[in-house]
């Protein structure tokens, strides 16, 4: 490895000094010829697929999805049950018709191993996850395969796709497949795996997949004439109505209406589109300065090696977001908001300002008074006296053994300030306490919008997915976007409501959850 | 959605935090100790007559053990974990609502009482 990560050292490179692209040595000192100038840490995945088959319960377990599981019509409880595994099925028949070829997925974050947050580092290991196995072993933490340990201590960032290639030729051969002994059967066969999806947050997007995650684009399903509006001092995205059926009530009732000179859905890509886009970043190297070119939609950054195996156009889902940190996101921001917590609140003397900017909403409007000005008290907060009760319902409430952490305790006493809110605790907070604590103490529309924001939530994190279910929730979830928006306009000046919303509305949303499920959802969204 | 989600992934990495113990080389003490975590693993899903993580009991099994309790409304079938403490100051009239109405071993100290009040 490079010092500018830039090449690869393996395979046909392994013996080679410099970089075949610029000639930069490959050594920390040329000379010596002995300290690498980064390592990464590749273990391959080769031999630990084979090895599943080595012992007859760990093959006959990776054969449950095809040969012991019970498909029920109506509901999802493991990946086999989704559409996105049923079109790569029908998409390469072959390679689906043995139970034993495995089906990937892919995971990975950064993460710091310090203890302490002071110092930074960033190492990335890269996680493959076998799907086949059955539910009670598929996401547990010994089934985990760590295939690559991405050295820190800043992350990879573009330079992934770099570090992405030992794997990625590892998975071109194991697309061929590779003969392996299987023990059931006592003999040899062809073993193949392909990656079925990716599982990582929402920052790791664009680290991994190359598509931008900033900018007027952010919107993963907006290819096509995005909700991103520029105010102030940020982009943000509104006007959600635009995903409501035409002539709709409250399509005619919405603020938005003339914001964006059209009000059709936005649009994605088809995958042509996509290759075609990708076809034109194709030479894009990182440390490579681009070039300005005007007629390029500035969506997808450059071409990652993922692209090289030949089933990843025909993949129905290639990313899912993670649910956890969105809703985490989520919950902080409207907690902050309806408990009005300096610092969290969206509701900000800026954002009031967007609103006159806007010509929207008067009543929340800054007020002049005599010398100064005011800012008008929001429905959607609550008061000293309301939050004390908030707060009070929020101490009584008793969880079942091992349900939740203490959450009351995060909470200061005053309700002026959170600490230790961890990712769990907004899981709860979201689904079951706001939705009940604020009851009778907020608007009725506002509670009850709320409470199935909340609800939507909880069915979507449900172990078992009813696709009926799920199919009314599409066309549920833009409307409850829309009754937020209304509510408060500021709280859908932020990212995180979209970046939820685009995963909702998706028009292929049921394929999403069709993977079984939320995170899919509110995930996935790349196509 | 399970199969999605990072909370497992995060809990992994974790595990791998653990295993930095030179923290001049975190790379490298996380590349040994799993290598050698995986070896481990991978022998241990061989093994029959030692105690392992794959063939152990959870901890939260249930068990129907009758004998282990003399009165069936006690019997939850759970091994309880931690230090227990009495608490029924609020619910104690419930709880003795619950066990004279439920409880058949209670039956005959029912008929005692109710016996031994008729006398007066």
């Amino acid at each position: 490895m490079r010092a500018r990560t830039i090449m690869c050292y393996f395979g046909r490179h392994t013996k080679k000094d410099n970089c075949p692209i610029c000639e930069a040595s490959r050594w920390k000192d040329p000379e010596n010829k002995k300290v690498p100038a980064k390592v990464l840490r590749h273990f391959p995945l080769k031999p630990r697929l084979q090895r599943l088959f080595v012992s007859k319960k760990s093959s006959e377990e990776v054969q449950w999805h095809k040969l012991k599981r019970k498909p029920n019509e109506k509901e999802m409880t493991h990946p086999a049950d989704g559409k996105a595994w049923e079109d790569f099925d029908k998409c390469w028949p072959d390679f689906a018709k043995d139970a034993r070829n495995l089906r990937l997925g892919l995971a990975t974050d950064g993460f710091n191993p310090f203890g302490n947050m002071s110092s930074s580092y960033s190492m990335w290991p890269v996680f493959v996850i076998p799907y086949n196995l059955p539910p009670w072993l598929c996401m547990q933490e010994s089934n985990f395969m760590m295939s690559l340990l991405i050295l820190g201590p800043r992350s990879p960032g573009k330079a992934f796709d770099v570090f992405l290639q030992p794997l990625v030729e590892d998975l071109i051969e194991l697309w061929k497949g590779v003969d392996t002994y299987d023990a059931l059967t006592g003999k040899d066969f062809n073993l193949r795996a392909a990656v079925l999806w990716c599982i990582h947050d929402y920052p790791a997007l664009s680290t991994l997949s190359g598509r931008t995650t900033s900018g007027y684009f952010t919107c993963l399903h907006c290819d096509k004439s995005p909700l991103s509006y520029a105010i102030r001092s940020k982009i943000c995205y509104i006007g959600h109505d635009r995903f409501l059926p035409q002539g709709h009530r409250l399509r005619k009732a919405s603020d938005f209406k003339s914001l964006h000179g059209t009000s059709a859905k936005p649009g994605t890509f088809t995958t042509e589109e996509l290759l075609e886009e990708l076809e034109k970043v194709r030479d894009v190297r990182v440390g490579q300065k681009r070039k300005r070119s005007g007629d390029r939609v500035p969506i997808w950054g450059r071409r990652v090696c993922l692209w090289d195996l030949e089933y990843w156009p025909s993949l129905k889902l290639r990313h899912n977001l993670d649910v956890m940190h969105i809703e985490k996101n989520v919950c902080e921001s409207l907690l902050g908001t309806i408990l009005d917590i300096k610092g969290k609140s969206k509701d900000t003397t800026n954002a009031r300002l967007d609103l006159a900017d806007l010509k929207i909403r008067k009543e929340l409007q800054l007020q002049h008074n005599g010398d100064g000005y005011e800012m008008p008290r929001a429905r959607y907060t609550l008061s000293k006296s309301k939050k004390t009760q908030f707060l009070n319902s929020l101490k009584d409430t008793k969880f079942p053994d091992g349900y939740a952490s203490n959450i009351q305790r995060c909470l200061t006493a005053d309700a002026m300030k959170w600490q230790g809110l961890k990712t769990h605790d907004c899981h709860i907070l979201l689904q079951r306490i706001i939705p009940a604590g604020v009851r009778g103490l907020l608007d009725d529309d506002i509670y009850q919008t709320i409470a199935e924001f909340g609800n939507f939530f909880r069915e979507l994190c449900s172990q078992r997915l009813n696709k009926d279910l799920l199919a009314r929730m599409k066309t549920e979830i833009p409307i409850i976007l829309c009754k937020l928006e209304k509510i408060s306009p500021l709280l859908f000046l932020m990212l995180w409501f979209t970046l939820l919303s685009i995963c909702l509305m998706r028009p292929s949303f049921e394929d999403l959850c069709n993977l079984v499920g939320c995170t899919q959802l509110s995930a996935a969204c790349i196509l | 959605m399970q199969f999605g989600w990072m909370y497992p992934v995060e809990r992994r990495l974790y595990t791998l935090k653990k295993f930095v113990r030179n923290k001049a080389r975190p790379e490298g003490s996380i590349a040994e100790a799993y290598v050698a975590d995986e070896a481990l693993t991978f022998c241990s899903r061989y093994m029959e007559d030692v105690e392992t993580r794959f063939n152990r009991l959870p901890r939260n099994v249930g068990f129907s053990d009758q004998s282990a309790y003399t009165v069936d409304v006690f019997w939850h079938g759970v091994n309880l974990i931690g230090a227990y403490d009495y608490s029924y100051s609020e619910e104690i009239e419930q709880l003795a609502w619950y066990v004279l109405n439920n409880c058949d071993q209670a039956e005959k100290y029912i008929m005692y009482v109710l016996k031994f009040l008729s006398m007066y």
